[in-house]
């Protein structure tokens, strides 16, 4: 499938504290939500920062919106969430939206006040400090979805939020896709891939700085098989497989479906795999943990 | 104006803070002015010099609670900001408006300090009914909103309440007899420096603050900044 990118990112490298973000080049579809997976520690937040604009020191180049040039177009159309402090302390959520009409042109207060309310934010003079981290997700959230962009960039926003508020949120992403036409875009980081699934369009996974694969969800589970087997054949399979596990039961993991074939012979059972299976067979061949 | 005002509201957020800022404080001190005005005047028959002395002293008093106040609310309006964590201004930096409304803050404050210094001991000085010269007057203004820019500059590098109380100790220890000297006016610089403070200060400590802001876009300082 090709489509267009709104953000294409060539030779990005970022070195920090013995880490290093090492991406050749990437490019974030057009009109689709794109799930940005690894484990803590893979450069997901460092790439969401550098995007939006919050971290300037890296080298290599962003194009933005078929490339334009102009910082506040830039930033006037990106509304960015992160999952760590974002507002000041001391603001009041009634602050925040007096700070968004500040800061951004296309806000709207009267959506944002809506927002608030379907999102069960009552009470506009509670401190941010007070409020829960999901409530203050639900806060930055409302912020966001109150302005008129053309992409968001949202870091680990599911990991706060309740069951229901995560459904909600997936809702919310969908709309937003609608919405645009194909002209908007949502780039978000999760380690909630399972509830994020229904609304994501394409993957990336990160490892250790660097883009391990991606790929349109579709595809990725037509590249990649999930084969179960029995444990006598465990020796065999193994090779063949990635995020191999085993159990009393037998034995599964990922396969290329190129290579099926080569369990000729075997006594396996197929199935597609899911997205979330897809990403952690994939992170545990790059992970750095032990055992 | 109003966006400069709407910005400096965005740290000063809660509107009975405001009530204390801009009208309770001075409205406080210039009562207790009132109050000791009046009964120093009680004892004005002792000696009209010692009643003199009296009232500067108690300029001073009320010049001291004016540092105070000032450097002690300031924690709770821009506390911290120059600390390393200035992460928490992420959502002011995804926008291209973020540092500029950062700037007009800080403006905003500065001017609020000068307005409420100058109508705190303008008044007070008159409802204590010293014997001080318009000069002298502004000499002090001038001097007492170096002396608080000086303090915040310290502050606002440190998020703990116990960094005010020792700047406030050195501060509040130094300034009745820095205003004597002041008001004597017997060395040259004495004039001059309050002067160039107050117009050296409040800038520095801008800049110093914004220099942080803009330096925390790089996890490494970067190579070109100052």
């Amino acid at each position: 499938m090709t489509t267009e990118a709104i953000i294409t990112m060539t030779d990005i490298q970022k070195k920090f504290k013995g880490f290093q973000l090492d991406i050749p080049f990437l490019q974030i579809p057009k009109g689709f939500a794109t799930a940005l997976i690894g484990e803590n520690g893979a450069g997901k937040s460092t790439l969401l920062n550098i995007l939006a604009g919050i971290r300037l020191d890296y080298k290599g180049n962003i194009s933005f919106f078929d490339g334009e040039k102009d910082e506040y177009k830039i930033r006037e159309n990106i509304g960015y969430t992160s999952s760590t402090n974002y507002f000041l302390p001391h603001w009041t959520i009634k602050a925040v939206g007096e700070a968004s009409e500040l800061l951004f042109d296309q806000f709207h207060m009267e959506r944002f006040r809506k927002l608030c309310t379907d999102l069960g934010l009552d009470g506009e003079s509670k401190k941010i400090s007070n409020l829960s981290d999901g409530m203050r997700m639900k806060t930055e959230l409302a912020a966001v979805f109150a302005r008129d962009t053309r992409a968001l960039l949202l870091d680990e926003p599911a990991s706060p939020l309740d069951p229901l508020m995560r459904d909600r949120l997936c809702t919310m992403i969908r709309e937003y896709l609608d919405e645009g036409n194909g002209e908007k875009s949502v780039l978000f980081s999760t380690h909630n891939i399972a509830d994020m699934e229904n609304v994501t369009d394409y993957a990336i996974i990160m490892e250790q700085g660097k883009v391990v694969e991606e790929g349109f969800v579709e595809d990725l589970k037509e590249k990649y098989v999930l084969v179960k087997g029995e444990n006598a054949d465990e020796a065999a399979a193994k090779p063949l497989l990635i995020g191999f596990t085993k159990s009393n039961y037998g034995y599964e993991g990922l396969c290329l479906s190129e290579n099926l074939d080569k369990f000729a012979g075997m006594d396996i059972a197929t199935e597609a795999p899911t997205l979330s299976q897809i990403s952690v067979a994939i992170m545990k061949q790059y992970t750095q943990l032990r055992g | 104006m109003k966006q400069y005002i709407k910005s400096y509201h965005l740290f000063l957020t809660r509107w009975w803070f405001r009530g204390i800022i801009y009208l309770v404080y001075p409205a406080l001190l210039l009562l207790l002015a009132g109050f000791l005005g009046n009964k120093v005047t009680e004892f004005t028959w002792i000696s009209y010099e010692k009643a003199q002395s009296y009232r500067l002293v108690l300029l001073e008093l009320l010049c001291s609670f004016i540092v105070s106040v000032e450097i002690f609310c300031d924690y709770f309006i821009f506390g911290g900001i120059a600390t390393k964590e200035t992460n928490k201004l992420e959502y002011l930096k995804t926008s291209v408006k973020g540092i500029p409304l950062l700037t007009k803050a800080l403006i905003t404050d500065g001017m609020r300090h000068l307005l409420s210094i100058a109508i705190i001991i303008g008044f007070g000085s008159l409802l204590l009914t010293t014997a001080l010269s318009p000069l002298d007057c502004l000499l002090i203004i001038i001097f007492v909103f170096g002396l608080v820019e000086a303090g915040l500059i310290v502050t606002r590098h440190f998020s703990t309440l116990l960094i005010q109380y020792i700047t406030l100790s050195v501060i509040t220890f130094f300034l009745p007899a820095s205003i004597t000297l002041l008001l004597q006016k017997t060395i040259a610089f004495t004039i001059w420096l309050p002067l160039l403070l107050a117009i050296i200060i409040p800038f520095l400590g801008r800049w110093l603050i914004l220099k942080k802001a803009r330096n925390s876009y790089y996890d490494n300082r970067p190579e070109n900044s100052l």
